[in-house]
């Protein structure tokens, strides 16, 4: 039970973080119907300029580390988003009213072009970073077993809390968030209703990003590591994530996300940790079995 | 027939889907404070014209002038920002959006003062009741005459110049389609509100209307007021006779 319960502070963790990429995966698909594969590259990009600009505030002799992860949240978001909208600009805007399989296959381009970019700009070894947020609770301790609350663990899961309400705040009460929605249901009439539909895709694309970013620095927090590849696994997951939730659906990435997180979890600690990702993709098969618009998806029938 | 006054004025509109041409040089002049229908047989053209002065598709050739202003190469949203909205064909209802945001999304571009928007918001109330009983309710489960009133509130939302209407009595039942028509009626008595219509329903249109068009694959064939075009034979064995209203 006390294994247990470890198992699943740790899968919550891990689901957190596969959440928050999720997000821009379903967002993305949600609003122009294409899978954008360069995503999870750039969930690592965002590691990287977290990494970057932690070690630049070190060096410049800050040292209160609350203000040094609020600087490089900030950062890492700003700098990613920007990526994302680049990305976007120039390698699937152009491509929008081509054939539907065009920008995948530019998506899939632009995820090479992005961690190879790491890799020559960065090298191809692992970046550690020591521990930076340390200490924690113990939960229980019985016969020796200890369940550990790290800090790090609940700087990964408020933040994540936090972010979310903030987009949730977003997408259903703002302006923004309601011109994404229009977007999605009908490209068309949100044009005839004023919306500048391409500057809706952007900001769509802005937002996924920072917030991949953001799962970027609490993998770099948690793990203590980036590396040029570590985009393709996490992205796969997440996109993993996405479908399983159902794609399109926001409330569904997270879900997904979360569940993706224990399943691999709790599989690595019951059986064996090599077959943790064939445990998580074959849920997600026997749940699109049953269920081929995912857990939350809607079927597709709703057309007026 | 230039006039000062004319809000909206195409000349030698051509659009194509594809190699289909639909408009095959089109004018068409619109004066403010009027009513003008256009009628014409399924396949005329009449929502591609609709579509064409909102730049989807755009003109191949011709001129769409708003207020004086060539608007023949704006963005569609540009287009909708100078307060020009549409009742689409199909409505095209947000389905999953209630119906207090559809109705904001009428609002959004152009009007940004919280006063105007709550003033706008009841303007639509006076002329369909039923939406205020059905705000929070989402679009996609509204019946049809209650996603058409909704669909011509959201186009009154955004405080529009000139409105367009895509057949908003098809489908509904007569006493709804009477409904509508009475309250367009309204905008423009009172509010001096400048509508172009389009209608299968010849009769009922060119009643409603001060001026009509005729449109025939892709070309104006006939103009003239209202009850010129109810008078004419070829009118009448085309869109009025062997109809419903006979």
């Amino acid at each position: 039970m006390d294994y247990f319960a470890q198992q699943v502070i740790n899968g919550v963790v891990l689901g957190s973080i596969y959440g928050l990429i999720a997000i821009g995966y379903t967002m993305v698909y949600g609003i122009v119907g294409m899978i954008n594969f360069a995503h999870g590259d750039i969930f690592m990009i965002g590691g990287f300029i977290a990494l970057i600009s932690f070690l630049i505030l070190v060096s410049l002799g800050l040292t209160f580390v609350p203000v040094i992860l609020l600087i490089v949240l900030l950062v890492s978001m700003a700098i990613t988003a920007l990526y994302g909208w680049t990305v976007e600009r120039i390698a699937y805007r152009p491509l929008r009213h081509s054939f539907r399989l065009a920008p995948m296959l530019s998506a899939i381009g632009m995820s090479f072009v992005l961690s190879n970019y790491s890799q020559v700009a960065q090298g191809a070894r692992v970046k550690p970073v020591p521990p930076i947020i340390t200490g924690g609770y113990t939960l229980l301790d019985s016969n020796g077993f200890v369940v550990r609350l790290s800090n790090v663990q609940i700087v990964v899961v408020i933040t994540t809390i936090v972010l979310l309400a903030i987009f949730t705040w977003l997408v259903s009460r703002t302006r923004l968030g309601r011109d994404m929605r229009a977007c999605e249901q009908d490209q068309t009439m949100a044009a005839l209703l004023g919306v500048d539909v391409d500057r809706t895709i952007s900001m769509t694309f802005v937002i996924g990003a920072a917030l991949a970013a953001v799962a970027g620095m609490m993998y770099l927090l948690y793990y203590g590591l980036v590396d040029f590849y570590m985009g393709f696994v996490a992205g796969i997951k997440a996109f993993t994530a996405a479908v399983l939730g159902g794609i399109g659906s926001l409330p569904g990435a997270m879900l997904g996300g979360l569940l993706i997180g224990l399943i691999e979890t709790l599989w690595s600690a019951y059986f064996s940790v090599e077959y943790k990702d064939v445990a998580a993709f074959s849920i997600l098969i026997i749940v699109l079995i049953f269920l081929p618009t995912g857990l939350l998806g809607r079927p597709e029938v709703e057309k007026v | 027939m230039t006039s000062s006054t004319s809000l909206l004025e195409i000349r030698g509109l051509r659009a194509a889907y594809g190699k289909i041409e639909a408009l095959k040089g089109v004018d068409i002049e619109i004066s403010s404070g009027e009513i003008v229908a256009l009628i014409g047989a399924n396949g005329a053209g009449k929502s591609t014209l609709m579509m064409t002065i909102f730049g989807k598709p755009r003109a191949r050739a011709g001129q769409i002038l708003f207020d004086g202003r060539d608007i023949t190469d704006l963005e569609t949203h540009q287009i909708a920002r100078l307060r020009i909205a549409q009742s689409p064909e199909g409505r095209r209802i947000f389905p999953r959006m209630s119906v207090a945001e559809n109705l904001q999304m009428g609002a959004d571009a152009t009007e940004t003062d919280e006063t105007d928007r709550a003033a706008g918001l009841e303007r639509v109330f006076t002329l369909f009741p039923r939406l205020k009983e059905r705000m929070t309710q989402r679009g996609g489960t509204l019946s049809g005459g209650e996603q058409q009133m909704l669909a011509i509130g959201r186009a009154l939302m955004s405080r529009p110049r000139l409105l367009m209407l895509d057949e908003p009595s098809l489908g509904l039942a007569p006493l709804i389609a009477r409904q509508i028509f009475d309250a367009i009626r309204t905008l423009n008595r009172q509010d001096g509100l400048t509508v172009l219509i389009v209608e299968q329903n010849a009769n009922h249109a060119l009643r409603l209307a001060h001026r009509g068009y005729v449109m025939v694959n892709g070309l104006i064939t006939l103009s003239g007021t209202g009850s010129e075009l109810l008078q004419r034979p070829e009118v009448r064995s085309a869109y009025l006779e062997g109809g419903r209203h006979g």
